[in-house]
């Protein structure tokens, strides 16, 4: 089977030049994030599984149960999404949506996790720096995790930064063989 | 008590302490999405490089072989089995690297280079990438010193020139090994720098060709990679790429060395089973469709390179020489097909192959080399003189008795020609066969062939040739060591040199018994 998200790409993409072209950006999240959270629910999930229901109508139900959520384009596209029996993708389709335009707006989340709670000055300093070296509006969150000992990790996106002392131990002990 | 170990001193752990970078480091991170036959599908490694190291919890590694959009396929080098879903990999920026050195000659590695045999840390200061690309057209010269096998079937009717890359083809447990192992002992001062890469072999017979190696004072100018039966695929893909860059350290530094691939089906069959799991789509013979190029690349790293080439590699250190990296590969068939994939890529990659074959085992012939069949492209402008001169007529003896034995068959009297070629040939046959773990100087060679070329062991018994042969050459070491020197030392061919061989041979027969 292929992978889900390379099933759901297209949805995404499609919705994000959409949303895009109309600047609906804000508006087409939402309704995505809706109907990935109403398909997320069992008993929507079992109705959307079950091969003894035509494609429409689990579209049909869909749209009714997100009601006013969703508007007139966002009802034609969880229909398309039903012709082609994808609707269990939406899921998939919202994360991506959000892939998308956190990229196009280039936006990243930032998670900071540091042994000791950062104050408003570490944490800005942080943070105009990572601006800078990413090239990128970031938005951070910020966690705690003693077994670090010192210092910091920083995660965005796939880059890790490793600043913490439990990270410099580890280097030091393959270093020595240890 | 614990014992301390020699990387123990604390003037090595100071210099490593030093030498240590802790700055904080960006690296790329994924995630292990599954983990399944030592394969590993992960998310995220956006930046990953094809090819590249990948770190896991607990120091192992791994390799990026599929790159996709969504996902990428990591190889795991070594135990994958403390891996679990949801760990994270990051990306080492090195692509899979190797000690080399002169450090690593007398020792036993696996396919990463750490050494297997309990001798202790390796102390190479060096290392090189594994997958390089093989030396250009405008670096190389022509095949024109000659390997010396020690086998006088070889030797004689199949020539090796360094550089040359020689497929030794046949069926299971018929010698080929042994040709290869004979080689490599034949090799012992002679300058020669020998790999020895044993890929999905039993641990047992490699055990017992490195205690032989040991036995015959091989180790000292040998390395062994060793990537067995029971290691993972991805070792066994990997240890014949490891090994050519070790052979590799010595070729560009103006050196020359000998590697032997024992063997490659074994190394193909490890990359079907990767690139299968891999999901790569199966072709011929369920083999991928890169099998092709995975032995042509490694094949074409054997090679003799140029003055200029090591000059320019050594930044001028070393001048005037020529290195060379000639290899043997060898591949099993199965039941004599050599038509089956893999050795049809092998056979039209190499320049030249020793053929094999059971029929001549089973009938006592060994080493079992099918005259007809084996064939060296190069090898010939590299023959040494002497060898060249008195071994042509070996091939036309065999060939012509080949033919004529069929023939004979039918035949029940036969014109006195016939009976004399049909016997010549029975006999050269018979001088062809030797023990394996004895391989012969030039001299030596020249001494036997001479002797058979001259018609000189035509009223020996067929079955006393061999008798006749040892008591020649022990003949000629005692009376006439001056002669043998000075052929060993030029390997020219002149009056003089065919004037003694035969008052040599004479006098032999005429006074002494076999």
């Amino acid at each position: 089977m292929a992978d889900t998200s390379q099933l759901a790409r297209p949805y995404a993409k499609a919705s994000f030049d959409l949303a895009r072209e109309s600047s609906q950006l804000d508006q087409w999240s939402a309704m995505l994030a809706t109907a990935a959270r109403v398909s997320l629910d069992k008993r929507m999930r079992e109705v959307l599984s079950d091969p003894r229901r035509s494609r429409k109508d689990k579209a049909t139900l869909l749209i009714d149960v997100c009601g006013d959520a969703l508007d007139k384009h966002g009802q034609n596209f969880i229909r398309v999404l039903g012709d082609q029996n994808r609707l269990l993708l939406l899921p998939e389709v919202a994360e991506l949506f959000e892939e998308e335009r956190a990229g196009f707006e280039k936006r990243t989340d930032v998670v900071i996790v540091s042994a000791y709670p950062l104050d408003d000055e570490q944490q800005n300093t942080l943070a105009d720096a990572l601006k800078k070296r990413l090239d990128r509006e970031i938005s951070i969150t910020t966690r705690v995790d003693k077994s670090l000992l010192a210092g910091a990790v920083i995660h965005a996106g796939d880059t890790v930064i490793d600043g913490s002392l439990r990270g410099r131990l580890a280097k030091l002990a393959s270093a020595l063989n240890i | 008590m614990q014992q301390l170990n020699p990387s123990e001193i604390s003037d090595v752990i100071k210099n490593r302490i030093e030498k240590l970078d802790v700055d904080a480091e960006a690296r790329n991170e994924g995630t292990i999405v599954s983990v399944a036959d030592g394969i590993i599908q992960m998310h995220g490694l956006n930046d990953v490089m094809f090819g590249e190291m990948i770190e896991f919890p607990g120091d192992v590694f791994g390799m990026a072989l599929n790159l996709e959009r969504d996902s990428v396929g990591v190889v795991v080098l070594g135990n994958y089995l403390s891996l679990q879903e949801g760990m994270t990999g990051k990306c080492t920026g090195r692509i899979l690297e190797v000690p080399v050195g002169k450090e690593l000659v007398g020792r036993v590695v696996d396919a990463l280079g750490n050494p297997v045999d309990g001798k202790g840390d390796l102390k190479t200061t060096e290392t090189d990438a594994v997958e390089k690309v093989a030396p250009g057209v405008i670096t190389r010269q022509g095949v024109d010193q000659p390997v010396q096998t020690g086998l006088k079937a070889i030797d004689a009717m199949v020539p090796i020139g360094r550089g040359q890359r020689e497929l030794i083809i046949g069926d299971r447990q018929i010698g080929k090994s042994a040709i290869a192992i004979d080689a490599i002992i034949n090799q012992k001062g002679k300058g020669i720098t020998c790999v020895y890469v044993a890929i999905g072999q039993k641990q047992s017979t490699i055990a017992n060709i490195v205690r032989k190696l040991e036995e015959h004072g091989a180790m000292e100018h040998t390395i062994v990679v060793v990537a067995g039966a029971a290691d993972p695929a991805a070792m066994q893909f990997l240890a014949p790429y490891a090994g050519c860059t070790m052979g590799e350290y010595f070729r560009d530094r103006g050196e020359d060395s000998l590697i032997v691939y024992d063997d490659l089906t074994k190394q193909a069959w490890a990359y079907r089973q990767i690139s299968l799991l891999l999901k790569r789509p199966p072709g011929r013979e369920a083999y991928p469709g890169d099998v092709f190029y995975l032995h042509s690349r490694l094949l074409e790293r054997a090679a003799r390179v140029n003055e200029d080439y090591v000059e320019k590699f050594t930044n001028g250190e070393v001048k005037g020489k020529t290195g060379s990296l000639t290899a043997l590969p060898i591949i099993e068939t199965q039941g004599g097909d050599v038509s089956a994939f893999v050795p049809t890529n092998v056979i039209s990659i190499t320049d030249g192959q020793i053929f094999l074959e059971t029929n001549l085992f089973n009938s006592g012939i060994r080493p079992a080399i099918n005259a007809g069949l084996s064939v060296s492209r190069v090898g010939g402008s590299a023959q040494t003189k002497i060898i060249k001169k008195l071994g042509g007529g070996v091939r036309l003896a065999l060939a012509q008795y080949r033919e004529l034995a069929a023939f004979s068959q039918f035949a029940s009297d036969l014109d006195e020609a016939t009976r004399k070629q049909l016997e010549h040939g029975q006999r050269v046959t018979e001088l062809m066969k030797q023990k394996q773990y004895s391989p012969m100087s030039v001299s030596e060679m020249a001494v036997s062939l001479y002797a058979a070329n001259e018609g000189y062991l035509n009223d020996v018994p067929v079955d006393k040739v061999l008798d006749f042969e040892r008591a020649l050459i022990e003949y000629m070491h005692s009376e006439q060591s001056e002669l043998l020197a000075r052929i060993d030392e030029k390997g020219g061919y002149d009056d003089g040199i065919q004037q003694g061989l035969k008052s040599g041979v004479e006098t032999f027969k005429s006074t002494q018994s076999y």
